[in-house]
């Protein structure tokens, strides 16, 4: 509890980030969507139906995936990048690397939501997705998957490659490879090994369809989610907790 | 060599130093130019703007150079302030060490420009491939100059990293080809830079006015890293 409540005061120091974390996506969301052309384009929603939406609408739906998984990934990257040499410390000290890395998952998890909080807040003011439940579980799932991936980045690539990979996966996967503004049917066989792939399937039906049938997409992406979790937990555990202090 | 040479040659293995940093530096605007091609003009179809084909390709590059760029030119300064400032205080002095780390991050620029121009000029048909090289490095040089500036004013990384990204946004979105042209997208720092892309994308040349403008941009911009990597290296006094 002590050491989540300091994460939690560390990220609290930080007015420039909270600013940042609000700012971006209500310029981002609601730049986009405005300056969109409502221009009509027919898209497949998972289970093989059709829809016929607009641009406007569609880039509505899109953009709260894109900017949540470009912004928890960052998050994730640089929350674990600075918290593995005071994490040792930690475990040094005493406490168990459970303990120490518990506090650092909660503050990303954290950061994640409060980043998805205000993309739905600033897309409802113009676009409502049709089922609600979808829509924000897939981009929750968005926003969790990219978080994983960026602490992973942090932890296997160091800040800086960590950065580069962080700036362009999410656009590349989400912004480009899943988005049905550039295409009429199912995504790309290639895109569907993203990990972008379930959660926006899952939002997509959500926004366009009021019957779910994403069951499949869901499934895929809560393996990612399974997957990338226990990847993460393993290394950070190795991390903090694999190395004695080194004399000298 | 001078201390300068050597100085600028050290900074660059340092940033080179992790292979998979080097890697990413590689892959990544390769793999955003080839996957963004065909979903650029549509797009910009979207968003009110005019791109298409090869011009949107160029773009593309660009865009990737821009960003990468934005990343190393705050990273070069915010990772490294203590660093320079041991440095210019053991004797090199300030000038110096901002000039090596002026000449680091130009190389570094270079190696992204000539990464996302090679794929570029193999996965589409450029017709004036030299313009789009010479727009390609000025997007990359803006971008650094854009990076160290806010790398002199913020050091946290993450807070850093966002404020590159929303410049970047607001620039890339509003810019020629993605809008109008009108407005904001008149005061955006690339936009001339765009204009001589897209023109080279599409095989036409460029006015002369245009690449003085460009070529303004980008000394601008090196002279604005210029002061934040001295600013960041001078000693301070207490």
């Amino acid at each position: 509890m002590t050491a989540t409540r300091m994460g939690f005061r560390e990220q609290a120091r930080r007015p420039l980030l909270l600013i940042l974390l609000v700012a971006v996506p209500f310029l981002f969301i609601s730049w986009m969507i405005a300056v969109t052309e409502p221009i009509p384009h027919l898209i497949e929603l998972p289970g093989g139906r059709y829809r016929l939406t607009t641009m406007k609408e569609l880039h509505g739906a899109v953009m709260v995936p894109i900017t949540v998984g470009f912004l928890a990934g960052l998050i994730g990257l640089f929350v674990v990048q600075s918290a593995l040499a005071s994490d040792r410390r930690l475990v040094l000290a005493g406490f168990s690397p459970g303990e120490a890395i518990l506090p650092r998952l909660v503050v990303l998890v954290s950061g994640t939501l409060v980043v998805l909080a205000v993309s739905l807040g600033v897309t409802t003011i113009d676009f409502i997705p049709v089922s609600w439940l979808p829509f924000v579980a897939g981009n929750l799932l968005a926003g969790l998957i990219y978080g994983a991936i960026g602490a992973l980045a942090g932890a296997l690539i160091g800040r800086l490659g960590g950065a580069y990979l962080m700036f362009f996966l999410p656009m590349l996967d989400i912004g480009i490879a899943q988005n049905p503004m550039f295409f009429h049917g199912p995504p790309p066989g290639w895109a569907t090994v993203l990990p972008g792939y379930g959660p926006t399937r899952v939002l997509i039906d959500g926004a366009f369809s009021p019957t779910f049938h994403a069951g499949a997409p869901l499934a895929i992406a809560l393996l990612w989610l399974a997957g990338l979790s226990l990847a993460l937990v393993v290394l950070l555990r190795r991390s903090v907790g694999g190395r004695t202090a080194r004399p000298g | 060599m001078s201390a300068v040479a050597l100085t600028g040659a050290d900074f660059l293995r340092e940033h080179l130093r992790a292979r998979l940093t080097l890697v990413m530096l590689v892959t990544i605007p390769a793999l955003f130019v080839v996957a963004s091609a065909s979903a650029l003009s549509e797009f910009a179809t979207a968003l009110g703007g005019s791109v298409g084909g090869g011009s949107a390709s160029a773009l593309g590059a660009g865009w990737a150079a821009a960003f990468l760029s934005g990343a190393l030119g705050f990273f070069q300064v915010a990772s490294s302030r203590d660093a320079d400032r041991r440095l210019a205080l053991a004797g090199m002095g300030p000038t110096r060490v901002a000039t090596a780390r002026i000449l680091a991050s130009v190389l570094l620029g270079l190696l992204i420009t000539i990464v996302a121009f090679l794929t570029l000029w193999l996965s589409t048909e450029i017709g004036r491939p030299a313009h789009a090289f010479a727009a390609i490095l000025v997007f990359s040089l803006i971008y650094i100059g854009i990076g160290t500036l806010v790398g002199s004013l913020i050091s946290e990384p993450l807070e850093g990293s966002l404020t590159v990204a929303f410049v970047f946004l607001i620039d890339v979105f509003s810019g020629p080809g993605m809008s109008d042209g009108g407005g904001l997208a008149q005061i955006m720092p690339t936009r001339k830079a765009a204009d001589v892309l897209i023109a080279a994308g599409a095989g036409q040349g460029s006015p002369r006015g245009d690449w003085i403008a460009v070529g303004l941009t980008a000394a601008g911009a090196l002279a604005l890293a210029a002061i934040a990597f001295w600013l960041s290296a001078r000693p301070r006094s207490g």
